[in-house]
């Protein structure tokens, strides 16, 4: 029996069915590993679905006190009680008892109608606040005892006053509902007042010009990306044709993505506020290569990293193929800013510009790896997560333009052009590229 | 629960599941990671980084070997990353640097090793001759396979095999005239 064969029969029969003994140590240790593990992989969704939450609410305050603000009314609420003097109400020129805060308050967008006499509690509704009209009882409206009892949003001093109260029609307000169930009437007319009415038209037609607070939308469309190298990380650690291969695999993408996206005003004086959302991208990329190794590396193994290369035949080189389709699907949240250009009270241009952050959500398919790992020999791969770099930023921007299809119903085209710099895992180096495109989308936006 | 089950419930993230692989493949994978680490607690650290492999990566298994050989090929490639590391000269070798000349010394044919011995007897190698040693005895890689795995030429590594064997003979040798001298 030859050297050979008596080692590899002692040795083999030596750690034939070998164990080492465990303990429940190793096992704490490792269940621990695994359970921090899977908690790990809510972290980003938890820190995207925070972030959305914080910027949700910041806006949501910071549109909120502009609202108010614009109507001079801080957000403290505080009832204000106006009484309507019955002599007042019958006369053309109405007359009210307000407290001096509220004159400055814009009650033009109030519509007394005649109306309003029937119901004990009543609640307008305007574009910007709430006012709660009270009548104190069915005989309010009698010529005998016909007082009124507006309650107002309102932390402002109160002081007693008398102004004209200017009563302007506005279809706006909801008094819709009043008119239904009331049958009396009472001489109150419209534009019948001292206040100025032009100014309290311009005003009205400001408000309605202003940009809605919040938006809902929902887009999808065609889209065209693209794959650039940009750089190789380590590129001495790979091979030379690292890059041609993974040009070859991302030449022919397709995209299939919706978006779900939300706009909040947050300055709307200026009609600025900022876009965000989550939308679902998916690229499918189909691959057919046919690899030669041809170029064989040599390497340094103390610096870990390729020498030079050794010409191989192509007869006898290495032949690697694939022929399939790649997918990879992205979860990505923008945060942009936008800034709208009304055109007339249906029409719109929407201007956005900000970042956008992509989370890999999963990648499916096979690729050819020519990179050497300690663990992986090249061969053909089945793509995972971990080859991707999982979190990205990048910039997007675009231009909508919208208009108005019923109520509060937008409908808009959109050009959305978009980067993301991406990273490529393979081998001992990565492939840093960018994913970037424009997009043509249909969307359809509800504003409130 | 039978492999294919075990398998589908560990991709689920069952804790019941990885414990019963834990149980049943873990000794096994223990051993393998004592042969290349040489002390418990490297193995431990290699047992440890090949188990949350294994776990994370299952749901890639495709069913083409058994789950005991994916384990413990996985075990390995863990090992020599983690070797590697821990030695950044592992497996620097030119060409040019090695002896052509094998040399097979002849040991008897009716020795025998136990696991312990055996064991011992690895651990007083360098480590680049333990892993050849390991990858193509042991493990039954073929050199090809090995030099892909290493990233060394073919004839680097018949040429640390060679130099394993030698070493591994004369220790065999010095052991077993030692004995009979002390008999």
């Amino acid at each position: 029996m030859n050297t050979k064969n008596n080692l590899h029969t002692a040795l083999n029969k030596a750690f034939e069915n070998h164990e080492e003994p465990l303990n429940e140590a190793q096992w704490t240790r490792l269940e621990g590993a695994i359970v921090t593990r899977k908690k790990k992989r809510w972290l980003p969704f938890f820190l995207i679905f925070m972030i959305m939450c914080i910027t949700s609410g910041t806006t949501y305050l910071l549109t909120l006190n502009y609202g108010l603000n614009t109507h001079r009314i801080s957000s403290n609420v505080l009832t204000q009680k106006t009484r309507f003097n019955k002599k007042s109400i019958a006369s053309n020129n109405t007359k009210v008892d307000l407290p001096l805060a509220a004159s400055s308050y814009n009650i033009n967008n109030l519509s007394l109608n005649a109306t309003i006499a029937s119901r004990k509690h009543s609640t307008y509704k305007t574009n910007d606040y709430v006012t709660d009209i009270i009548i104190a009882n069915n005989e309010a409206i009698t010529p005998s005892n016909n007082e009124l009892i507006i309650e107002t949003l309102s932390n402002m001093p109160v002081e007693e006053s008398i102004i004209d109260l200017p009563l302007i029609e506005d279809k706006t307000l909801e008094t819709i509902a009043l008119e239904k169930e009331t049958k009396m009437d009472i001489a109150l007319k419209n534009n019948d007042t001292n206040y100025s009415s032009k100014a309290a038209k311009e005003e009205i037609e400001d408000t309605k010009q202003r940009p809605s607070k919040i938006a809902f939308s929902i887009t999808s469309g065609y889209s065209k990306m693209n794959v650039k190298v940009s750089s190789l990380e380590n590129a001495e650690k790979l091979h030379k044709d690292t890059k041609k291969i993974f040009e070859e695999s991302n030449k022919n993408l397709k995209t299939e993505y919706i978006n779900l996206g939300v706009d909040y005003t947050i300055l709307a004086r200026f009609r600025i506020g900022i876009n965000t959302g989550l939308q679902y991208l998916r690229i499918a990329s189909p691959i057919n290569i046919n690899y030669k190794l041809t170029e064989v590396p040599f390497w340094d193994h103390r610096h870990t990293q390729i020498e030079g290369y050794l010409t191989k035949d192509t007869s006898s080189a290495i032949q690697f193929n694939s022929n399939t389709t790649n997918y990879t699907t992205y979860i990505n949240l923008p945060i942009r800013g936008n800034y709208s250009i009304p055109l007339n009270a249906k029409n719109e241009i929407l201007i956005t510009a900000g970042g956008s952050f992509s989370i890999l959500a999963s990648a499916k398919g096979q690729n050819i790896n020519i990179n050497k790992e300690l663990n992986i020999e090249p061969g053909t791969r089945t793509l995972n997560r971990d080859m991707y770099r999982k979190i990205n930023a990048g910039l997007a921007g675009g231009i909508q333009y919208n208009t108005k299809l019923k109520d509060a119903c937008w409908i808009g085209i959109e050009n959305l052009w978009q980067t993301n710099p991406m990273k490529y895992k393979t081998g001992y180096g990565s492939v840093k590229n960018k994913l970037q495109g424009y997009s043509v989308n249909f969307i359809i936006k509800y504003k409130i | 629960m039978d492999e294919k089950n075990l398998i589908k419930a560990c991709a689920k993230g069952d804790s019941t599941a990885h414990r019963m692989v834990y149980d049943k493949y873990g000794p096994q994978l223990m051993g393998l990671c004592m042969r290349y680490a040489g002390n418990r607690e490297d193995a431990e650290e290699i047992f440890h980084d090949s188990l949350i492999k294994v776990f994370n990566n299952i749901k890639t298994f495709k069913y083409e070997s058994s789950l005991k050989t994916w384990i413990c090929r996985i075990g390995i490639n863990t090992a020599l990353d983690f070797l590697r590391k821990r030695k950044k000269t592992l497996f620097l070798s030119h060409i040019s640097d090695y002896d052509h000349e094998i040399v097979d010394s002849d040991i008897p044919s009716e020795v025998s090793l136990e696991a312990e011995t055996a064991m011992k007897l690895l651990k007083t190698m360098p480590v680049n001759q333990q892993v050849i040693i390991n990858l193509f005895i042991i493990e039954e890689m073929s050199h090809r396979e090995i030099a892909a795995q290493l990233g060394i030429s073919e004839e680097a590594s018949r040429v640390q095999l060679s130099r394993a064997k030698r070493v591994l003979s004369n220790i065999i040798n010095t052991n077993i005239t030692r004995n009979e001298h002390q008999k």
